[in-house]
This record gives C-alpha cells, sequence and structure tokens, in this order.
C-alpha cells in the first residue's frame, strides 16, 4: 500500500463511518484488505479505492464488507465484571427498588459486535427479577456496523473462549452445550432485538429513544476527537433524563462531553443525563 | 506500609506541582487532574484517601465535583480539602452544603496544609 492509496482509503473510510484510521496505522489497513484484494482480484489498493467509489451496484455491498473489515469484534460473555456490577446496582436502586420503572426498561447495546455483550446484559435481568419480586418488562437492543457481525449474534452459538467468565450455573441455565459449542435459549434471544447502525449517522439514532441504560464499550477507540463528540451528542439524545451511560474502562468524557454527570461505583464509573 | 495518596484536582499545572511538591517531601503519593470530570475518571480507577480540590475550573467545577462524588455509589465519604482564594461566604456556604469538608486559602504554607490534611486523614503519610 503506498501512502497515496492509505489516504485515499482512509479518508473515504473516515467519511462513511467516522472511523479513523492514523499515520502509523497503515499497516493494519492493509493487512486487514489485502484478502479482499485477492477476492476480487484487484492487483493494487488503488483500484480496490476506485471499486469502493464507483462499482456502481457494487458499491453498497462492498462497502458492508469494508464495515466488517475494519472493526475489531472482540468482546465475550461477563466482560469487566466491575461494570456489569454497576449496572446491577443501577437497576437495583434506581428501579427494582425506585420510582423509575414505569414502562418498563429500556437498555441499548451500541456496538454489540457478536451478541455477547446485549445478551449478557439479558441473562443479569434474568438474574436480577429472579431475585426480586418485581415484574418489570425490558428490552434489550444491540446494534452494530458490521453485519457479518449481526449475523453472528443472531445464530447465538458460542465458542469456548466467548463464554470463558461465564459461571458454570448460567451457562446450564441458558445454554445448550453441544461438542464445545453454546448455543444461547430462546428464553434470552427474545429480549434482544439486533439490527444495523451506524453510529456516525446521526439519524439512525432516531429508532433508539427514551433509553434507561446505554452500553458502549470499546467503541469510542475507533473515532477521533470529533467522531466521538458526535456519538456521545447522540447517545445522550437517546438516554432519558436519569438515564446511564457507560463506556470503555479505558475511555475517558474527559473534554468530550459537559452533559453527563459522573457517579463513581466500585472500580469504575458510570455516566447519568442530568 | 502503603502511602496515603492524594488527589490534587486543579486547572493550573503551576498549583498542581507545588501542593504535589509539598506533599510528596511529606511522603505521600501523589495523582493530579485538571478539573472535576477528569478527577471523577481517576477516582473511578484508583485508590485515593484525599482529594485537594479547586473552586474554579473549566468543564467542571469544585463545587459541582464535590456534588457527583457525595451523589456516587462508592467513595462517596471521601474527604474533599478545598483550596481557594474566594472570600466569597456564599460560595464557600454552598460547598459545604454540596459536601466539602475543609477550607484552606491560597497562598498557604506548606506546613499549614500539611497539618490541616492530617487532621482529616487521622494521621500522617
Amino acid at each position: 500500500m503506498t501512502v497515496q492509496e492509505f489516504t485515499l482509503l482512509k479518508d473515504f473510510i473516515y467519511e462513511k463511518t467516522g472511523i479513523y484510521f492514523a499515520e502509523n496505522k497503515m499497516y493494519l489497513l492493509e493487512s486487514r484488505l489485502a484478502n479482499r484484494l485477492n477476492d476480487l482480484s484487484l492487483s493494487s489498493f488503488e483500484e480496490y479505492y476506485y471499486h469502493l467509489k464507483f462499482g456502481g451496484s457494487k458499491t453498497e455491498q462492498e462497502i458492508t464488507y469494508l464495515y466488517d473489515l475494519v472493526t475489531t469484534n472482540e468482546t465475550s460473555f461477563f466482560r469487566n465484571p466491575p461494570q456489569l456490577d454497576a449496572f446491577k446496582i443501577i437497576v437495583q436502586k434506581n428501579y427494582l427498588n425506585g420510582t423509575r420503572s414505569e414502562g418498563g426498561l429500556r437498555i441499548w447495546s451500541a456496538g454489540c459486535s457478536t451478541g455477547e455483550e446485549p445478551y449478557t446484559l439479558a441473562i443479569m435481568m434474568l438474574e436480577l427479577l429472579a431475585h426480586s419480586n418485581v415484574a418489570m418488562p425490558f428490552t434489550i437492543y444491540g446494534t452494530d456496523i458490521s453485519t457479518k457481525a449481526l449475523e453472528s449474534a443472531k445464530k447465538a452459538v458460542f465458542n469456548n473462549y466467548s463464554i470463558r467468565n461465564t459461571d458454570k450455573s448460567i451457562l446450564s441455565k441458558y445454554f445448550v452445550e453441544d461438542k464445545g459449542a453454546y448455543a444461547l435459549k430462546d428464553s434470552v434471544k427474545k429480549y434482544v432485538t439486533l439490527d444495523f447502525l451506524n453510529l456516525m449517522d446521526t439519524a439512525s439514532y432516531r429508532k433508539y429513544r427514551q433509553l434507561d441504560v446505554v452500553f458502549c464499550r470499546n467503541v469510542l477507540i475507533y473515532f477521533d476527537e470529533k467522531g466521538k463528540k458526535t456519538v456521545i451528542d447522540n447517545l445522550y439524545e437517546s438516554l432519558k433524563t436519569g438515564g446511564f451511560l457507560t463506556i470503555g474502562h479505558a475511555e475517558s468524557l474527559h473534554n468530550i462531553s459537559r452533559g453527563f454527570k459522573p457517579l463513581i461505583f466500585p472500580g469504575t464509573i458510570a455516566y447519568q443525563k442530568g | 506500609m502503603t502511602m496515603k495518596r492524594i488527589l490534587i484536582v486543579d486547572d493550573s499545572p503551576t498549583i498542581r506541582k507545588l501542593v504535589g511538591y509539598v506533599l510528596k517531601k511529606k511522603g505521600y503519593v501523589t495523582e493530579e487532574a485538571e478539573d472535576g470530570m477528569d478527577a471523577m475518571e481517576k477516582l473511578s480507577s484508583s485508590e485515593i484517601d484525599l482529594v485537594i480540590v479547586d473552586l474554579n475550573m473549566p468543564t467542571m467545577d469544585g463545587i459541582t465535583f464535590v456534588k457527583n462524588l457525595r451523589n456516587s455509589y462508592y467513595n462517596l465519604d471521601l474527604p474533599v480539602v478545598m483550596l481557594t482564594t474566594t472570600k466569597d461566604e456564599e460560595l464557600k456556604e454552598e460547598a459545604l452544603g454540596a459536601g466539602v469538608n475543609m477550607f484552606l486559602s491560597k497562598p498557604i504554607q506548606p506546613e499549614d496544609l500539611i497539618s490541616n490534611i492530617e487532621i482529616l486523614l487521622g494521621g500522617g503519610p
């Protein structure tokens, strides 16, 4: 990949997705796109750029491939326990023991990849409700830019690596194991609605309004300062007043948003819409 | 023995450096944050024994910071010292109401800073 080709492609990706490849990420982009060049029998990245930009009817489809290639799908069930414990505290104190439960709970996993996060939240809600005497409807939305990841999420069959942090009791209660593959039961799947969403596309947030809790973990890392602000402003609009946002444990809203009220939980932080 | 950790929150790097120098010399471990939001994020990821905070800061001021801390679900009773030049008694009242434990006036003598925070910490480093 030449520097010129890198510039063309990184600008194209930024314009479409907000995902920003810095100069030092040229080799990363090259390695991710190399197979696609082979598949299409193209001889240079410049040709690939023209295929993306002027491919006519094929452009749309190629862009969905591109979205799959430029995102990372590293995730697992019950990832980062302190953040999940904070979620539990939020639900218990504000909804199960509080007054804010009317109409049920609306939760969004923004950047849900192959589904482990929204399904973890569904399992946690089922467990929380089972241990309380409150009957409360809840819905969990999972969205991602990668259609390949979403297809996998819809299948909801997971490998050993995905469930490595999952308690045995949870595994036997909510999964069916077959030769090392763990299929999530419909009793959990039915609470999760999965759909495509490009977080840079402000208009598409319209479907996600009046949310109680938003998880958007390890997504901001893809964006530059401007992109981060756009995404966080959009998520702010999607939350109801008093709703909570959780971002990745290494991510920060410092200098990104003034609207949120940070609250400390054991070993982590969550941001409340004031 | 682990040394006590103090978080210094001030938008002025000079103040952070000066206060940090006094505390480190006495044997404390210090961390720095440049405003209230930065401070809350630092508090969520490291164990802190006391916070020294400025009143006026961009993005999140000292009073808002203390309000958020006291509304939190963890570490909400952490001692907070407000180090300020303000003579405004109403603002001080508001800060006390929000949960500030002690006021100290800038500029401050190193020995006064140390002796006052050690009252709140119940001992030395």
